[in-house]
């Protein structure tokens, strides 16, 4: 039956059959199977069209992930383009980019939808060896949170480890669900680099992180520990946000994204990103990473969890079918 | 609204996007007219924001405008590139609405299953999906019979929905 469905409206896509739509319709009339079919093949087309939109411009991101956040466009030329950058150019042609808070960078030759890397201190944790300062950090470019450390591996990759969840206002035996490790990111550049908000363009901010959990003794107690990452976003000053965590979120909050996956001891690495809107008014962001047990209780040492490769991009892309406004 | 629960809007509404859009488009199976809808339902979602209670779903307050605004769009607009009849439309609404609700998890599955695909069966993909291209065109571009890609496409459309529901009953 799902092939004579598709069939059905696959000749009316491309033909215009109208037969076909009036057949159609006359099977989804009287078969309520068939509706279940139909009901789930269109959510899996988006579904699949979605994930090809992604994979396209992530493509492109990954391809210029090198590029300075300054520097223009120096590869404009499509005919040059690999496959995926010619995906994403095709994307742009009709109209697509920009629905599912995605956009494309500058070697698209778009002057409306851009994509900056913006700077996340030791993001990839290569430059630093040893414990995580403890606490919310005050001043921009420093992670800090609860009990962590950055680790050496075997073939000499550096990663960050999640050791205990903890009361981030340093009550050491307080109960406590989460292992946090925050970063404060001044986004105040990108008012002078892209003004403010106008009513056709949106920007977001992307917050990525690949998530990893070995072999640890809690692993039989907590078979799925949860693993996020968060963004919040602010417009205060990086010391008021440290000195008034966690009521700032709740007092002075003006955007806030958040993505999280449980993952089963040796599971393979896996990368989740959080997107948010970003408003005019924010200027710093605090972005996180976690490892939660999901309740609180007394402190657990978690082990085995570990971060690496923490990236923040912001994406302005015209024609999203909402915005931030002031009401 | 207070500014806690605008936060929680934007963001529910920003996470929730996709599975909306995907609701659209079940009800109308045409990309065009399902984001044309999906901008009019996010318009809409966004006034109607003070009736949202962010302590309940969001998604089935969101499906509920969204249905309106599908409907108005029926009665308006474009009836001569509408795809399914508007009784059709209503009888397919619970199983529309049931599809649409996982597609979160749908999609972290199939992230899982594309991985699957050799090189052939993703380029075939993009062609149709990505480039929008007519089977016909693809057909006639590879020398291959319209059955043949057609037939093609529907293997690798199924081979992903039997992955699909293997990863969602393995990893619920």
């Amino acid at each position: 039956m799902e092939e004579q469905l598709v069939n059905l409206l696959q000749k009316f896509r491309d033909d215009g059959d109208e037969a076909a739509r009036t057949e159609l319709n006359e099977l989804l009339r009287k078969s309520p199977k068939a509706r279940t079919i139909m009901a789930r093949t269109l959510v899996d087309e988006q579904l699949l069209l979605v994930h090809l939109r992604d994979e396209s411009i992530i493509s492109i991101l990954d391809a210029e992930r090198g590029v300075a956040i300054s520097q223009p466009p120096t590869r404009p030329t499509k005919r040059l383009l690999a496959w995926p950058q010619r995906v994403a150019v095709a994307l742009l042609a009709v109209g697509i980019v920009g629905l599912m808070g995605l956009g494309v960078v500058w070697a698209v030759d778009s002057p409306r939808s851009e994509a900056k890397a913006i700077h996340v201190a030791n993001g990839d944790f290569e430059s630093f060896l040893g414990r995580v300062q403890i606490g919310v950090p005050t001043h921009f470019g420093r992670w800090g949170g609860n009990p962590a450390e950055v680790i050496e591996e075997a073939d000499g990759n550096r990663l960050l480890r999640l050791l205990k969840t903890g009361n981030i206002n340093g009550v050491p035996d307080d109960f406590a669900m989460n292992c946090s490790v925050f970063q404060l990111i001044d986004l105040s550049f990108l008012r002078s680099q892209w003004g403010t908000t106008g009513s056709q363009t949106q920007i977001s901010l992307n917050l990525s992180a690949r998530f990893q959990r070995k072999a640890a003794p809690i692993d039989a107690e907590f078979p799925k520990l949860a693993g996020s990452c968060r963004i919040y976003l602010f417009n205060l000053n990086p010391e008021a946000i440290g000195e008034k965590w966690p009521r700032v979120i709740r007092e002075d909050g003006v955007g806030f994204g958040k993505k999280k996956i449980e993952l089963a001891p040796g599971e393979e690495p896996t990368t989740i990103t959080a997107s948010c809107l970003l408003g005019s008014e924010a200027t710093v962001a605090l972005i996180v990473v976690s490892a939660s047990s999901g309740f609180r209780a007394a402190p657990i040492e978690l082990g085995g969890y570990f971060v690496d490769d923490v990236q923040l991009t912001v994406i302005k892309q015209p024609n999203l079918p909402v915005e931030v406004v002031s009401r | 609204m207070p500014p806690l629960d605008e936060i929680r809007f934007i963001e529910a509404l920003t996470r929730h996007q996709p599975a909306l859009e995907a609701f659209c488009h079940a009800n109308l199976a045409n990309r065009e007219d399902a984001r044309e809808v999906l901008q009019a339902t996010c318009v809409k979602l966004w006034q109607k924001a003070a009736d949202w209670d962010p302590d309940t779903g969001f998604l089935p307050w969101a499906f509920t405008v969204a249905r309106f605004t599908i409907l108005s769009h029926y009665r308006d607009h474009k009836r001569d590139r509408l795809i399914f009849d508007e009784d059709v439309i209503g009888a397919m609404a619970d199983e529309i609405e049931e599809a649409a609700t996982v597609f979160d998890n749908r999609r972290e599955a199939l992230a899982k299953c594309m991985k699957k695909l050799d090189q052939r069966q993703r380029a075939l993909l993009h062609e149709h999906y990505t480039f929008s291209q007519s089977l016909r065109e693809i057909a006639e571009a590879s020398g291959r019979s319209l059955s043949a890609v057609k037939m093609t496409l529907l293997r690798i459309r199924r081979q992903l929905s039997a992955c699909i529901e293997r990863e969602m009953r393995t990893n619920p």
